[in-house]
This record gives C-alpha cells, sequence and structure tokens, in this order.
C-alpha cells in the first residue's frame, strides 16, 4: 500500500465515521446521566430525512443540520418523556420508537428517495496543515463538520471531568438518590441530556444524507445508530476513547473495501462482517480486562427508573 | 449487523415497509382503453369519415394484471428507474394494468409476498429481483393461475414460467472502450454487489473492451454485499478514486458512484440507468437496460393466449434479448466527451448490434494463463453460463 493511498484511506475512514462520532458523544451525555437511548438508530433516521428535506427546501445544508438536529431532539424527547418521566422500560420503548421511526422516514421520505442533492457539506481544507505531507492528506481535508465532530469529545472530557456541573452530572448517573438529596434535579437534567443526546445524534443522522451519501433512502443509516450505541461501551464511559472507537470502527469498514482493491485475496463477506466482528472482539476484551480488575466502569444507575426516596 | 444485531426488529421493520409498499405502489393504471373514447365526440360533425374507429374495437381488450417485484426502494435512481420504464410501457399494452412491489427480500419473505400478490389478483409475477427459486417454487404451485418472469438466470423453471436476460457482456465492453479511451491514469473501478455470474460477465466485459483500446487498462472491483446501500456504494467509491482509479462503474443499483466520481473529480460510466442527468459532469455514457419492447411483446402474447415457456433448462432456451434502439443500447454522452471517443463507442457498439462477436480469444485469466486460444470465439451460452473466472488485468477478492 503506498503512502498516498493510505494517507487517502485514512482520510475517507474518518470521513465515513463522522456520524458515528457525533452520536456516540451524544450517547455518551445520555448515559452519563444514567439513561442509555436504545432509540439511536431512530433518532439518526429521522434526523437524516429532516436534514435532507430541510436542506432541500432551504438550499442551506447549515440549515439542514440545524433541522437535523431540532427533530433529533423532538424524537428523543418522545422517548425522555416516556422513559424519565413515566419510567417505562427503556429497551422496550426504545426499540418500539425505532420501528416507528424506520416505518415514519420511510413513508415520509418516499417522495425523496434518489432526488439528487441540492446543497452538500463541502470540504474545507485547513490552510497550512491541509499542505503537510501524508498529515495533512489525512486529517486536514475534511468537512468543518469532521473537524467538530474531533473536538467534541475533549469538550465532552472537560465538562465531565473538569467542571462543577460535570461533577453533578456523574452524580446523578451514579446515584441519583445522593445527587437528588444535593438538590440537583435528577428528571430534569436526564431530560435535558436525553435532548442534547438527540440534538447530536439528529446532527449525525443529517450529517449522513448531506455530508456522505448526498441522497436519502429509507433506512440510509443502515445501522450506524446501534454501532454509536455499541462505541459508548466499547469506550467504557470515557470520552476519548469514544473517539478511538469511532475511528476504529471506520478504519475496519473501510479496510474492507481496501483489501478488495489491494487483491489480498480474502473473501469479501469476510470484509463486509469485519468491523462488527472487530467491535465485539475488543468490547470482549474490555470487559475481560474489567473483570480481571475488579470494577466495572459505567454509571452506577445505568438504565434505572429514579424514584425518589 | 443489521442482519445480526436486530433480526426481529428487521423481519418487523420488513413488515411495515411492505405494507408502505403495498399501499403506496404505484398503480400506474392505464386503464384509459383509447378504443372507445374518440366516437362520443364527433357525434355531431361527422368530418373525419376515414379515421373510422371500429377497426380497432375489433380485437376484444383482454384484461390482464401485472406485478412487478423489485428489489430495494422504488425510485431508486438506477435499476429500479429502468425497469419502472419497462413496467409502465407493458401498462400502455389496452386492457393491462401493471403495479409494483417494492422492497423484494432475497429469503422466504419474497415467496409469501409473491403468494400474496397472486391472491390479490396478479396473472403475471415479473421479478426483476432475482429471487430465483423463491419465485420458481410459488409459480409450481400455480401452474394455472399465473406465468412467470424472471430476469436472470431462474435456474430449472415450471412450465409456466420464462426468463429474459440481455447480453451485459456486450454492454460491458462497450462502456469498457468509453472507459479506456478517458482514462489517464490506467485503472478503473467497479462497484459491484455480489460475486455472481452476471459480475463476473459484466466485469470481463468492461476489462476486455477497456484493455482493447488501452493494453495497460487495469480494472479493480469493490463487492459491496447488497444491491441497494448508498452509504457502502459511496464509500467503495472513495476507496477506488483513493487507489488510483478515473472511471468508476456501478454494478449496483444506485447512483452514489457517480456522485463520488463528480466529487472527486473522475469519470464514471453507468449501468442500467442512463445517469447523464443525475451526473452531467462524470458520465461519458451509460448502459441502459431497456427492456420495453420485450415487455410489451410479452403482455400481448399472454392475452392472446400464445405464452410461450423458456422451458425448464436455463440457458439454450433464454434467448438474451436484442440490443440496439428500442432495447438494451447505450445512453446519453456527456458534453465532456470527445466526438471522435463518441464516434469510436458507438462504431463498436453498432458492430455488436449487427452480430459482432468482441470476445474472442487470446483470453488470459488473472494469473496470466491462457485460458482461451487464439481465434476461438467464446458463444452467448459460455459468456451467460460458463464464465467463472476473471481475466487478466481484474483484481477483485475471490469467494
Amino acid at each position: 500500500m503506498d503512502y498516498q493511498f493510505l494517507a487517502l484511506t485514512i482520510a475517507t475512514a474518518i470521513g465515513i465515521s463522522t456520524a458515528i462520532l457525533v452520536a456516540a458523544t451524544g450517547e455518551l451525555l445520555v448515559e452519563k446521566v444514567g439513561v442509555y437511548n436504545i432509540a439511536l438508530e431512530g433518532v439518526m433516521l429521522v434526523g437524516a430525512l429532516t436534514g435532507f428535506i430541510a436542506g432541500q427546501t432551504t438550499g442551506s445544508w447549515v440549515l439542514g443540520l440545524i433541522a437535523g438536529g431540532v427533530a433529533g431532539c423532538a424524537f428523543a424527547m418522545v422517548f425522555g418523556l416516556i422513559t424519565v418521566v413515566l419510567r417505562t422500560d427503556m429497551i422496550v420503548v426504545g426499540v418500539a420508537l425505532i420501528l416507528v421511526a424506520l416505518g415514519t422516514t420511510q413513508t415520509i421520505g418516499s417522495s425523496y428517495v434518489a432526488v439528487e442533492a441540492v446543497t452538500k457539506i463541502p470540504n474545507a481544507d485547513i490552510p497550512v496543515l491541509s499542505s503537510l505531507p501524508f498529515i495533512g492528506t489525512a486529517l486536514f481535508q475534511q468537512t468543518w463538520v469532521t473537524y467538530i465532530a474531533m473536538a467534541l469529545p475533549f469538550v465532552v472530557a472537560f465538562i465531565l471531568f473538569r467542571t462543577r456541573h460535570g461533577l453533578n452530572m456523574r452524580a446523578i448517573g451514579e446515584n441519583p438518590n445522593a445527587a437528588d438529596t444535593a438538590g440537583i434535579s435528577v428528571i430534569g437534567w436526564r431530560l435535558f441530556y436525553v435532548a442534547v443526546g438527540g440534538v447530536l445524534a439528529g446532527v449525525g443522522g443529517a450529517y449522513i444524507t448531506l455530508g456522505i451519501v448526498d441522497s436519502w433512502a429509507g433506512n440510509v443509516t443502515a445501522g450506524q445508530g446501534w454501532i454509536a450505541f455499541a462505541i459508548v461501551f466499547f469506550a467504557g464511559w470515557q470520552p476519548l476513547w469514544i473517539l478511538v472507537g469511532a475511528y476504529f470502527f471506520g478504519a475496519l469498514s473501510v479496510l474492507g473495501d481496501v483489501g478488495q482493491v489491494m487483491g489480498w485475496g480474502v473473501p469479501s463477506e469476510a470484509f463486509t462482517v469485519l468491523p462488527y466482528v472487530g467491535t465485539v472482539a475488543v468490547m470482549m476484551l474490555r470487559a475481560w480486562k474489567q473483570k480481571s480488575k475488579g470494577a466495572v466502569s459505567w454509571p452506577a444507575a445505568l438504565g434505572l427508573p429514579f424514584y425518589r426516596g | 449487523m443489521r442482519n445480526r444485531k436486530i433480526v426481529p426488529a428487521v423481519l418487523l421493520v420488513g413488515l411495515v415497509s411492505l405494507v408502505a409498499a403495498c399501499s403506496s405502489s404505484t398503480p400506474a393504471a392505464t386503464e384509459a382503453a383509447p378504443a372507445a373514447t374518440e366516437a362520443p365526440a364527433a357525434t355531431e360533425a361527422p368530418a373525419a369519415t376515414e379515421a373510422a374507429a371500429p377497426a380497432v374495437s375489433e380485437a376484444p381488450v383482454v384484461p390482464l394484471n401485472i406485478t412487478w417485484l423489485y428489489t430495494g426502494p422504488e425510485n431508486d435512481g438506477g435499476y429500479n428507474v429502468i425497469n419502472e420504464v419497462a413496467m409502465n410501457a407493458m401498462g400502455t399494452v389496452p386492457g393491462v394494468k401493471v403495479n409494483g412491489i417494492f422492497d423484494v427480500p432475497y429469503s422466504d419473505e419474497a415467496s409469501q409476498i409473491t403468494r400474496q400478490a397472486i391472491a390479490n389478483g396478479a396473472q403475471v409475477i415479473v421479478d426483476t429481483t432475482g429471487i430465483g427459486t423463491y419465485l420458481t417454487d410459488v409459480c409450481a404451485e400455480n401452474l394455472d393461475k399465473v406465468y412467470c418472469y424472471s430476469g436472470a438466470d431462474a435456474g430449472p423453471q415450471p412450465a409456466n414460467s420464462a426468463s429474459w436476460w440481455l447480453p451485459d457482456w456486450d454492454l460491458s465492453y462497450a462502456a469498457g472502450v468509453a472507459a479506456g479511451l478517458m482514462t489517464k491514469s490506467n485503472i478503473i473501478g467497479a462497484v459491484v454487489p455480489y460475486e455472481i455470474p452476471i459480475a463476473v460477465q459484466g466485469i470481463n466485459g468492461y476489462a476486455l473492451g477497456c484493455q482493447s483500446v488501452n493494453p495497460a487498462c487495469e480494472v479493480k472491483v469493490v463487492y459491496m454485499n447488497s444491491y441497494f446501500d448508498p452509504t457502502a456504494a459511496t464509500k467503495a467509491s472513495k476507496t477506488l478514486v483513493n487507489a488510483g482509479a478515473d472511471v468508476l462503474r456501478n454494478l449496483t443499483d444506485d447512483a452514489s458512484f457517480c456522485k463520488v466520481a463528480e466529487e472527486e473529480g473522475v469519470y464514471a460510466v453507468g449501468e442500467y440507468n442512463d445517469f447523464a442527468s443525475a451526473c452531467p459532469n462524470s458520465i461519458i455514457t451509460s448502459t441502459v437496460w431497456d427492456f420495453s419492447d420485450y415487455m410489451i411483446e410479452e403482455a400481448k402474447e399472454i392475452q392472446a393466449g400464445m405464452f410461450q415457456s423458456t422451458g425448464d433448462s436455463g440457458f439454450p432456451e433464454i434467448t438474451p434479448l436484442k440490443i440496439g434502439l428500442g432495447g438494451p443500447r447505450l445512453g446519453t454522452f456527456g458534453a465532456f466527451v470527445p466526438a471522435d471517443v463518441k464516434a469510436q463507442v458507438e462504431g463498436i457498439f453498432a458492430e455488436m448490434v449487427d452480430g459482432k462477436n468482441f470476445f474472442v480469444g487470446p483470453i488470459y485469466d488473472q494469473k496470466g494463463k491462457e485460458k482461451v486460444k487464439a481465434g476461438v470465439e467464446l458463444d452467448d451460452k459460455f459468456l451467460f453460463h460458463g464464465w467463472d473466472w476473471y481475466v487478466k488485468g481484474v483484481t477483485a477478492s475471490e469467494g
């Protein structure tokens, strides 16, 4: 594999991982306060369609991304109201909402299938940096959304581990009763972060239709929401590991195509499952390591409804 | 992953989408029987007497309900679009009503969809998806109720079934010539759904066509393991460009390949549909799978009670459709294509239409071994059925 091809391949892997990275970062925030939004795939789909329609109508990808975020937020709030406020089981509600999203977007979006995008997110080469050999090609010829997505986990890490609010968030996820006693609104903040996670997942979805495939198709997310969900576990609820996880997945999924182009002689089906097998393998490795350390890394109250007292 | 992680979900989703597909399926209803409408208007003015309508009313209109099965969504921008053209052409035959069912999966569910369509009154099933035995089994159960058409090699078939195919090796050869004349890197790429015979014919034709005008030409293939997945097609197309390919081609269904080509500033040749309007700056030309003439003919034959099965033995009875006007042909050329390139590609295609065989030895396999001796012509049967190795200059993973 020559030098330039490797750099371009890394650039492709980073580019296509953007949606997953943004959605996974949002999901991390949600899970840190003790809720897992398993409907992530559905939220991304809603964002993907709304973003695309808004982009088509207004001709602006910025408005498209914003609309995707707003729609994702609204859809996630449905999940939030049912699970956080009404305390219904998150898995059941989440799976149901995914099906709702799939069916609804397929029906509403049918007239947008294979319609050419009038607006798309352009690449923004960073001056100076993008002309560096290798690294410039690999990292600095992406879209603005990708650069922001790269920075997002660092921002989240700062908020979580360097601010008082981050301490409160972690308290809600670890011990909501204690947090409640300390005067922190458990339900309020949980709802707030479900909404924030929804915004990010919606933007991630819109990035797929406006930045990656530049079109809408039924089930266009094709499981990226599930991968984002898995990456949060994979990352052990550590923001910077989200970055690693998203790019690891992206690299494996591009590797499948690269192997074929290079003629490595491995069956293409093996390449197709590679990212998923790889993700499961790393998660098992992580679980095994944790077991030997005798500690768990997930928020202790993750998935548990909050009852005062 | 979507296949494993959310199997129950996918099943349910399939149901949901099936319901959606059924309810939204475009009954491109052509009930507008043109025969009778004209007469009443002419009551007061008997002027144009020579255009006497009765001539038409001699042939009784035989009602015929035809259901088409598609893989992937309606209006996918490629393969389904061109099949819908043929479906709607069939619908122009007086008495014929057509409707389409989309997102038919390659699974037992396809059989259920077919049974349901027959229960809903379909007298003819046209399968564009290659669901094979999922279709033929149901047809065998309904010998006297339905006629079945498969747009591929469906294997042994019951007596009420027929298959059609087109010489994609020829179309691909023409596409390869176009690519070979335009490429600068001498590397051309293709995004291919699965490792299936159709892919081997298409890629070999593409490679030999390219090498006929450009001996250094290499073809790189990426299998997507799906017919319709825009994200995967985009990713695969980008990797091909990264690896130096400057002409992309699709054997997959949608337009992602040429969108990537537009973005990366490389060329593309389209397959199935005419992609020139979707990607005006990258599409050199397209190989258009227009089945309209054949479908219209078949509908009329069924109405006349003259259905002919292509038999149960597969190939010899499946006559590849004639290429040229009114059938599979070359699409619009890009405005940027030099006139001499266009003339050369069109000239080769015209020779094909006249019956010239471009598949003549020596032909070498990927390892450089001579598989077809100099001067030996490959016949249609081999081209359609027997070709299970890639030619020299093709890079593709082996299954």
